[in-house]
């Protein structure tokens, strides 16, 4: 196996690893639906706010 | 994380007030804001800091009442009573005071320190209106501070009121409602044994209110508490005895009402104009005959500068991703790797990123309708169409939202007070057309509508059918599983604003940014996994040698080339430098040609350029001054070219036959051609199937899918758009794009939505309806379409 087919393989372990989390948060609520990770879909434009002085 | 010093204010007030526009304002976040009721149902925390003090400020949904009917008020009164916020900031709409001090009369009770946000401020001075604000304080017990919240007016001085009222601590000034002889003794009572009991943590006065008006929440929350039985049953004793003298739930609404009455009876020094401009708007906006035709017009101007302003910058768009994938293409030598950027990451994500401008445009429209007020007028038509239906009117403001996103549209049928009505917005807001699906509709546009110039009026018509269908659902629903009394509404219309260009720049910026996020993130991810599908397995059995077979190509093209040159008296090409001379200038000038066509004609937009190109004339035009310079060497060399050019052509169809052999064996195909036999009556082959499997991550998926696929089958000198791709590919036509389309609108809801049914339902059951109802009336829908296009001549 090269080492072009493990890059190519870490990736898409990456890819995959991230979608099934990202199902997982959205099913817990800790996902928002476009793809950020916290505060659940309703917090999509929200984003977390700084604080304004 | 809290630290003691933290003040937490929680801002208040009835729907469509401008609570979200001065958390803002406050905060520096960027909530959503609209006008129109209902946009927020989940509270939302901010911080900010003033004059070294820092302040937690909760925005709460909109609410009439603290009578807790709905999901949203009940979420917006747990906060106020078991938070205990430090202070309630009550925003007041000043140009509709009396009624928004129903809600003012509520708050007082709940025996917090309160503050007053009197905002939309311009809009009671452009009605008339005058406001003495001293006497509204006094009346209210609470500090009055003017806003504007539009314009971030008056924002330092409500922090300022702010920070007097925290620095009293817990002296609380407010006024009281008067219940009257009737109710007052019964509360005194009450409280009374309450405050003896010293068990309930909640405010006493309010609790023995709430507990006369029979509240079940708060009658709920004090039965758990030990040692309340004798509370619980003396205010039922004292409600039976009241019951005989009063209607009690209407007697506690009177005394409100006239406590707010009163109160604005004392404050308002000039009442404004009864006949406003909005109202002359809406008696032409929402008439009753042209109200539905000027709402079909709007949509219709609309998606049409949609479809036609964003052609452009998407164009271009494209063809920068293109550029860039020929470059990569031209730098990465591994095969593999150069496949997985060029045609997975940059073909993938590179085709939905170039729909950012339509994005853009779309949300530049849907907040100037926002923000102008005329999607509370929208809700208001399509509530007519509803209610005659038996539907509850609000169901439309949540479905209204889903034009946005499903999801915050499913979360918005928390306004809606009964159960039955709130199961049937969730579960017909997913059929309304989301942004996300926008990329899958104007991609089809463009291939196979872009040239006839109904582009607008397709995109139009695909919009209202997932309107139609939501009602539809909504209807069936409503009268089988979910049968019942409709409750009554009366819906507010708000005054129409001027929109702000930081509003309008600020919404388009959010939305774009929530585009961009989901391209590099979900899309990317399912990209990534679409490409491995489609690329792998990489040693795959083809049906024939190909590189042999390319070899006998390059043999049979020498020797015929070989018979050619033999009967000039030549052995080879070498020994006639002139011949050699012009052959050469021939295949130079067909290249640069080819280059020249590759750059500025190949990426077609539509079916109708793709068959100009075919009809090109078959050789270049610079081959004229060839034949000019010397027409002998010319009609000599003519046969060699067409020779070399013979073989290339059989070349490349040997690629591009092993490539699809080769993408015919991938994974991909195989879930695709598992899929295809289901799908075929639509007019759909095994790639729309991978694509449909792969867009419940996300619906701009199937864009991304269709480019990943292309992009691999193509060779890899030229990345092409897919627009193009999917304009030469005959298994696509007309009937199979609405087809398509019409099963991208309908199709179940992406895993977001299922995920917020699932939370929103409580329920796995209501869930798999969802997607069981989507997928059954996208099948259907979609058949019918494909088969009447087909009927009426569109299969071609």
């Amino acid at each position: 196996m090269d080492i072009t087919t493990i890059i190519v393989g870490i990736v898409v372990l990456i890819a995959a690893f991230y979608i099934g989390r990202h199902v997982r948060g959205l099913f817990k609520g800790t996902a928002s639906c476009c793809g950020s990770s916290g505060g659940g879909c309703s917090g999509c434009s929200g984003c977390a706010p700084k604080p304004k002085k | 994380m809290d630290n003691a010093a933290t003040i937490k204010i929680a801002l208040a007030g009835n729907p469509n007030c401008g609570k979200t526009t001065i958390f803002n304002n406050i905060t520096g976040a960027k909530q959503h804001v609209g006008n129109y009721p209902g946009v927020t149902v989940e509270k939302k925390e901010g911080r900010c800091t003033y004059e070294n003090n820092s302040l937690l400020f909760v925005d709460l949904p909109g609410t009439y009442s603290l009578t807790a009917r709905s999901l949203d008020e009940v979420v917006a009164r747990n906060v106020i009573i078991n938070e205990k916020p430090d202070i309630i900031v009550n925003v007041l709409d000043a140009s509709n005071l009396e009624r928004n001090l129903y809600l003012a009369a509520q708050i007082v009770e709940l025996g917090r320190p309160v503050v007053i946000g009197l905002n939309m401020m311009d809009i009671a001075e452009r009605m008339g209106a005058k406001i003495d604000l001293e006497k509204l304080g006094k009346k209210l017990g609470a500090t009055v501070v003017p806003l504007v919240g539009s314009k971030n007016v008056g924002t330092t001085e409500l922090l300022r009121a702010v920070m007097e009222v925290a620095k009293k601590g817990e002296v609380i000034e407010n006024a009281e409602v008067d219940y009257g002889p009737e109710l007052e003794p019964a509360i005194r009572s009450l409280s009374d044994m309450i405050q003896k009991n010293g068990s309930i943590q909640y405010p006493v006065r309010w609790l023995a209110v709430k507990l006369l008006e029979n509240d079940p929440d708060v009658l709920n929350k004090v039965r758990v508490i030990e040692g309340t039985e004798p509370i619980v049953a003396m205010a039922q004793t004292l409600r039976d005895s009241l019951k005989n003298k009063v209607d009690l739930e209407f007697c506690f609404a009177e005394y409100r009402h006239r406590f707010a009455v009163d109160a604005y009876n004392a404050s308002i020094v000039r009442t404004g104009s009864n006949d406003t401009l909005s109202d002359k708007i809406d008696r032409v906006l929402t008439h009753r005959i042209l109200g539905i035709p000027i709402f079909l017009g709007l949509m219709w101007l609309m998606f049409t500068s949609v479809i036609d302003l964003g052609a452009y910058p998407q164009d271009w768009l494209d063809q920068g991703f293109g550029m860039l994938g020929d470059y990569l293409g031209s730098v990465i030598t591994n095969d593999q790797l150069r496949s997985l950027i060029v045609d997975g990451v940059i073909g993938g994500v590179g085709a939905v990123l170039s729909f950012v401008p339509l994005i853009i445009i779309l949300y530049f429209f849907i907040s100037l309708i926002e923000d102008t007020g005329y999607m509370a007028r929208a809700a208001f038509l399509i509530d007519r169409i509803m209610r005659a239906c038996g539907l509850h009117g609000k169901s439309f403001i949540p479905m209204i939202l889903g034009f946005g996103c499903n999801v915050p549209g499913i979360m918005a049928a928390r306004t809606l007070d009964n159960e039955k009505d709130r199961m049937v917005t969730i579960l017909a807001c997913p059929f309304m057309s989301c942004g996300a699906r926008l990329p899958v509709y104007t991609l089809f546009i463009a291939a196979f509508f872009g040239a006839t110039g109904y582009g607008g009026t397709v995109l139009t018509a695909i919009y209202i059918l997932g309107i139609l269908v939501s009602i539809g659902v909504a209807i069936v629903l409503r009268k089988t599983a979910f049968k019942g009394e409709t409750e009554p509404f009366v819906m507010e219309l708000p005054p129409y604003h001027i929109p702000t260009i930081k509003g309008v720049l600020m919404h388009m910026w959010e939305r774009t940014v929530l585009y961009l996020k989901k391209a590099g993130t979900i899309i990317l991810g399912a990209s990534i996994l679409v490409w491995f599908l489609t690329a792998y397995p990489m040693d795959v059995e083809y049906s024939q040698d190909f590189d042999a077979a390319r070899d006998q190509v390059t043999e049979t093209m020498e020797m015929e080339q070989a018979a050619i040159l033999q009967s000039y008296g030549v052995q080879s090409l070498e020994d006639d430098a002139a011949l050699n001379t012009m052959y050469e200038s021939m295949i130079t000038t067909a290249d640069a040609d080819a280059e020249a066509a590759d750059a500025e004609e190949q990426d077609v937009s539509d079916v109708a350029q793709a068959q100009a190109l075919e009809e090109k004339p078959e050789y270049p035009a610079g081959f004229a001054d060839l034949q000019a310079s010397n027409p002998t060497l010319y009609a000599q060399a003519l046969p060699l070219f067409d020779a070399k050019v013979k073989a290339d052509d059989a070349t490349a169809a040997l690629d591009d036959q092993q490539n699809s052999e080769k993408l015919s064996q991938s994974y991909a195909a195989r879930l695709g051609h598992f899929v295809e036999p289901v799908i075929a009556p639509l007019g759909f082959d095994w790639k729309i199937g991978v694509g449909l499997v792969a867009c419940t991550a996300a619906k701009e998926v199937m864009v991304s899918t269709l480019a990943t696929i292309y992009s691999v089958e193509a060779d890899d000198t030229h990345e092409a758009s897919l627009v193009t791709y999917l304009a030469n590919d005959n298994s696509f036509n007309p009937a199979v794009a609405l087809s398509l389309m019409i099963f991208s609108l309908l199709y179940m809801p992406c895993v977001a939505s299922l995920a917020v049914i699932k939370r929103e339902t409580n329920s796995w059951k209501w869930m798999f309806f969802s997607m069981g109802l989507g997928v059954v009336l996208a099948y259907v829908f979609a058949f019918a379409v494909y088969h009447l296009a087909l009927l009426a001549g569109l299969g071609a």
